[in-house]
């Protein structure tokens, strides 16, 4: 085996090398088979199972039971839309191990979640790009077909929509959808709050899942919620809110008892405040995403002292 | 082997990890490799009642993973930097398992081609690939000089890479 491809998958090529080794594999038909081999061969002796393997899966499996019951209460996917994906994605999916792969790949949903608490974004089919905030849920097909674009939404997530005036792109939340044609907007619809929509740039329309007569159409810097059955709309100035896309939350003058269950739902960690003035205490500051959940906690103790406790038994905080 | 609400869980903990290591040397992000076979098994999980699996599961989560990373990859908008790998991890994968029968147990020919392996050499084999230990700490465990281990492993995916050459 050559050297250099031994050393690329040692990972000990330097940045210079590695441009230098793809160029000659452009080159060196007989040296490109050799590296992918190589490669096919290194990957398929990983799949071998090693006894530490159910340990490592078992974090992965928890959070993939959540899924499962977000999966199994979601009401918000209309049945007959449901059952056609399911026809062309077992039709994709029952010969999963022929040769060549079908040019036009099957329509099946795909799900991203955001772990280790952190904003992620990516981008779909259609150009629209997503950031989707921590301990977030975005379903969405792998490929935009029919007549609208359709995603679901846990959690919060800010949409930089490509336009198609010709394919509405709809945001399906647990209590309202929102289409839009192409724009620039944030939805926050956590499991159990309400959900708020708020326009940066071009126009909304929001409709109330049991009834479509019931909408409301946002201009900029306006945002909506739903309170009694009713759209109630607001507006806001600033966009500190939306800092979570850089992976930074920011708060100004805002109650701790909020703050706190803003964390929360960001981190996935009932926090139990156990102190009425420090509840009502207002705070003002920003941070970042990455400092993790007691960092962040620890920071504002240092402004307003209070115990905090880890109650193992049920991974809980609770605040003094 | 059918799959069941009942066995679900334990065949997800049995292979999960695996998959992963897999996805991981083509999309070369754990995030990106772990998503991707989280989706695999919601897949699974959502049809789990309607699927008729030929073949081993096994084989067929590998072959779902499989096209999984070759859509992730042919749809990837990576910086120019990272091209030409994407480009040569998306050939490899392609290729890979052409010649493989609907049915036919991946894990099983893997299993047996290492089997084949001198027993020294299987050990740090198993150690680097399976079991994630850099050549250092293998050295220290078997206490052998890190160069030996080095060439070790070489003749491992030398020989390997004969065996399989069906496979990849």
């Amino acid at each position: 085996m050559k050297e250099i491809i031994q050393r690329y998958f040692d990972n000990e090529l330097t940045p210079d090398e590695k441009k230098e080794l793809f160029a000659s594999l452009e080159q060196d038909a007989e040296l490109k088979k050799e590296f992918i081999e190589m490669q096919n061969v290194r990957a398929l002796s990983s799949l071998l199972s090693s006894d530490r393997d159910p340990i490592s899966a078992a974090a992965p499996l928890s959070g993939f039971r959540k899924r499962r019951q977000i999966l199994f209460y979601r009401k918000t996917f209309s049945y007959a839309a449901a059952v056609m994906l399911v026809l062309f994605a077992v039709k994709g999916l029952i010969q999963p191990v022929i040769p060549s792969l079908p040019e036009e790949p099957a329509v099946y949903m795909m799900e991203v979640s955001s772990h280790n608490d952190r904003t992620t974004s990516f981008k779909l089919s259609d150009g629209t790009v997503v950031w989707l905030n921590a301990n977030s849920v975005l379903r969405y097909p792998n490929k935009f077909s029919g007549d609208e674009r359709r995603v679901e939404l846990i959690g919060e997530a800010f949409f930089e929509v490509a336009r198609d005036e010709a394919h509405p792109f709809l945001v399906i939340t647990n209590q309202y959808d929102i289409q839009v044609l192409g724009t620039r907007f944030n939805v926050f619809a956590y499991e159990g709050q309400d959900v708020k929509t708020s326009l940066v740039e071009g126009s909304v329309k929001t409709f109330m899942k049991d009834d479509a007569s019931v909408s409301a159409s946002l201009v900029p810097n306006e945002s909506v919620e739903v309170k009694d059955g009713e759209f109630v709309k607001g507006s806001f100035s600033r966009s500190d809110f939306l800092s979570w896309k850089e992976g930074i939350y920011s708060f100004d003058d805002v109650p701790f008892s909020e703050i706190v269950s803003r964390l929360e739902l960001y981190f996935g960690i009932p926090i139990v405040i156990n102190n009425d003035n420090l509840a009502s205490y207002r705070f003002s500051g920003k941070f970042r995403q990455d400092d993790g959940l007691e960092s962040i906690l620890k920071t504002m103790k240092k402004i307003y002292r209070f115990n905090m406790e880890k109650d193992r038994s049920n991974d809980s905080i609770v605040i003094e | 082997m059918k799959l069941t609400k009942e066995n679900f869980d334990g065949i997800y903990l049995s292979y999960f990890s695996g998959l992963c290591r897999f996805a991981r040397e083509y999309v070369l992000s754990d995030q990106v490799a772990e998503n991707i076979v989280q989706n695999v098994f919601l897949l699974l999980w959502e049809r789990h009642r309607v699927l008729q699996i030929q073949g081993t599961v096994s084989s067929y989560l590998y072959a779902l993973v499989r096209n999984k990373c070759i859509d992730h990859l042919r749809h990837q908008k990576v910086a120019r930097e990272y091209q030409a790998e994407m480009a040569l991890k998306l050939a490899a994968l392609e290729q890979m398992g052409t010649n493989t029968l609907p049915g036919e147990d991946i894990e099983q020919k893997v299993r047996e081609a290492i089997d084949r392996l001198p027993e020294k050499c299987r050990e740090i084999f198993l150690m680097s690939r399976v079991e994630g230990k850099k050549y250092a700490q293998i050295a220290e465990i078997t206490e052998l000089s890190v160069n030996t281990i080095e060439n070790q492993i070489s003749i491992a995916l030398k020989k390997l890479r004969t065996d399989l050459k069906d496979f990849i």
